[in-house]
């Protein structure tokens, strides 16, 4: 079977976990990351790029209110987008495929949020008009439910799947054109960029923990480490 | 005819089914669906009457770990209502409404403020080392927390009914978050020291850009920018800078 086809399903799985299921974590970048890199064969390069999402959406984690990026769709289109990318075109430039990936994914994440929020809306109005009869049996009630239960899951599922396939099909392109024909100091950009994102993690890690005793604790535990590593 | 009691058979139908309880979520009742769905997998044995799932069709929203107390703690209540004690339907919705908010509250801190950034940040420590054992293990780790406070809820609101109303008003929980919070804060400032100790291995200037990068973020996290669109727009910014200055 074709990748981007085992990629979207494995994207429509992980869509019912995290909206349907009890989010068993496996959707967030740095768990899809390593699925994809076990699916395409390149473990390193999905893995990092799947790091390198989590580190940027750490962000949205503790907000509310604001429209988030599709995480599952950005992480299965950027690890996956990393992963073909290495897989077909067996280009050396790790980092480079990584800075393009994880660049993928995020574009990707974006995009699917609002691609998908017309629909999820079109579910959710679906949902709150459902009529339940009083007269109605015991059985047939709750036969409804769990009738409204399957669909409502497939309907996740599928809607991922195929936003996922699209733009996947639409990063690797992408992605593969460019390090087709870029090179040298756009390059050397897109790796100092790439460089530079964890930075982005750990501003997110200090906004959540910086209250209170919790920053004494955050900054402590920093300076050790760093000084520990120092001396090494 | 005399009913029998719910037994841990029929409790673990009712788990099985909240552990897909938001696959029903919609903005009009929010977890309604999901709730009365999860009562319907042992109301036959509570009531049997099809008006104990419309019941509980009315407006329900609470953090999704912690329903499944309420859940235990509502069959408990019907079933005590079939049998012919004194408690009422509006007692129950009382019991419903009274615990949703504050559990809402200590499941959204527990879980969303406390036990998922902990996760995110080791699973992130691990990956760093390509440590996929340690990853396999955050995973696992993880979800066995998550599934047995969501089976361990159902059997304990269900054995508690009324009571659980008193168990939730100690200090008990605020122990548990002060312990969960202080490892995740722990955790992050390691995850923070191993981010910034990398970034003068690509060179010296890569600290400064990093460090003025991590305040500017700082700065948009607090006005509730997202950092992904910053990420994006840096992309080319960095590509330019680049083209120019090296």
């Amino acid at each position: 079977m074709s990748p981007f086809i085992v990629l979207s399903l494995i994207a429509g799985v992980l869509a019912i976990d995290d909206r349907a299921g009890w989010q068993s974590l496996a959707a967030q970048p740095v768990f899809a990351g390593l699925v994809v890199g076990i699916v395409t064969g390149e473990v390193h390069a999905a893995l990092t790029v799947g790091l390198l999402l989590e580190f940027i959406w750490l962000s949205i984690l503790p907000m509310r209110g604001l429209r988030r990026p599709d995480q599952i769709a950005g992480a299965i289109v950027g690890c996956g987008t990393a992963g073909l990318v290495m897989h077909f075109t067996g280009d050396p430039r790790l980092l480079f495929i990584v800075a393009a990936g994880t660049l993928a994914g995020l574009v990707a994440g974006e995009l699917a949020a609002r691609l998908s929020a017309p629909l999820f809306a079109f579910l959710n109005r679906y949902l709150g008009r459902v009529e339940f009869s009083p007269d109605a049996r015991y059985a047939g009630t709750t036969r409804k439910l769990i009738a409204l239960h399957a669909g409502s899951t497939l309907y996740l599922f599928v809607v991922e799947a195929v936003i996922v396939y699209i733009l996947l099909g639409a990063g690797y392109q992408a992605a593969e054109r460019l390090t087709r024909y870029v090179g040298g100091s756009f390059v050397v950009g897109a790796v100092n960029w790439e460089q530079l994102l964890p930075a982005l993690g750990a501003a997110s890690l200090i906004h959540i923990y910086w209250h209170r005793h919790l920053k004494r604790v955050l900054i402590l535990c920093a300076v050790m480490v760093i000084l520990v590593l120092w001396l090494r | 005819m005399t009913r029998r009691r719910l037994g841990k058979l029929d409790l673990f139908r009712v788990f099985l089914r909240v552990l897909f309880l938001q696959g029903l979520l919609n903005r009009r009742g929010m977890q309604n669906l999901g709730f009365a769905s999860a009562v319907a997998a042992a109301g036959r044995v509570v009531d049997g009457d099809n008006a104990l799932i419309l019941r509980h069709l009315s407006f329900f929203n609470c953090n999704p770990n912690f329903t499944p107390l309420i859940i235990g703690g509502v069959l408990r209540l019907e079933e005590e209502r079939s049998e012919g004690k004194p408690v009422s339907e509006s007692d129950i919705d009382r019991f419903k409404k009274s615990l949703s908010s504050p559990l809402a509250a200590m499941g959204d801190m527990l879980f969303l403020g406390g036990l998922k950034p902990l996760a995110l940040t080791f699973a992130c420590i691990f990956a760093i080392y390509k440590l996929l054992i340690g990853l396999l293990a955050v995973f696992l780790i993880y979800n066995l927390t998550i599934i047995s406070f969501r089976l361990w809820g159902v059997y304990f609101g269900y054995a508690k009914g009324w009571e659980l109303v008193d168990v939730f008003s100690g200090p008990v929980f605020q122990r548990v978050l002060v312990v969960v919070q202080g490892l995740g804060a722990g955790t992050g400032g390691v995850l923070v020291g191993l981010v910034f100790h990398a970034f003068p291995q690509h060179g010296q200037w890569m600290l400064f850009f990093g460090s003025a990068l991590t305040v500017l973020t700082l700065y948009l996290l607090k006005r509730d920018i997202p950092a992904s669109w910053f990420a994006i727009i840096l992309f080319p910014v960095s590509a330019l800078f680049t083209l120019i200055f090296v």
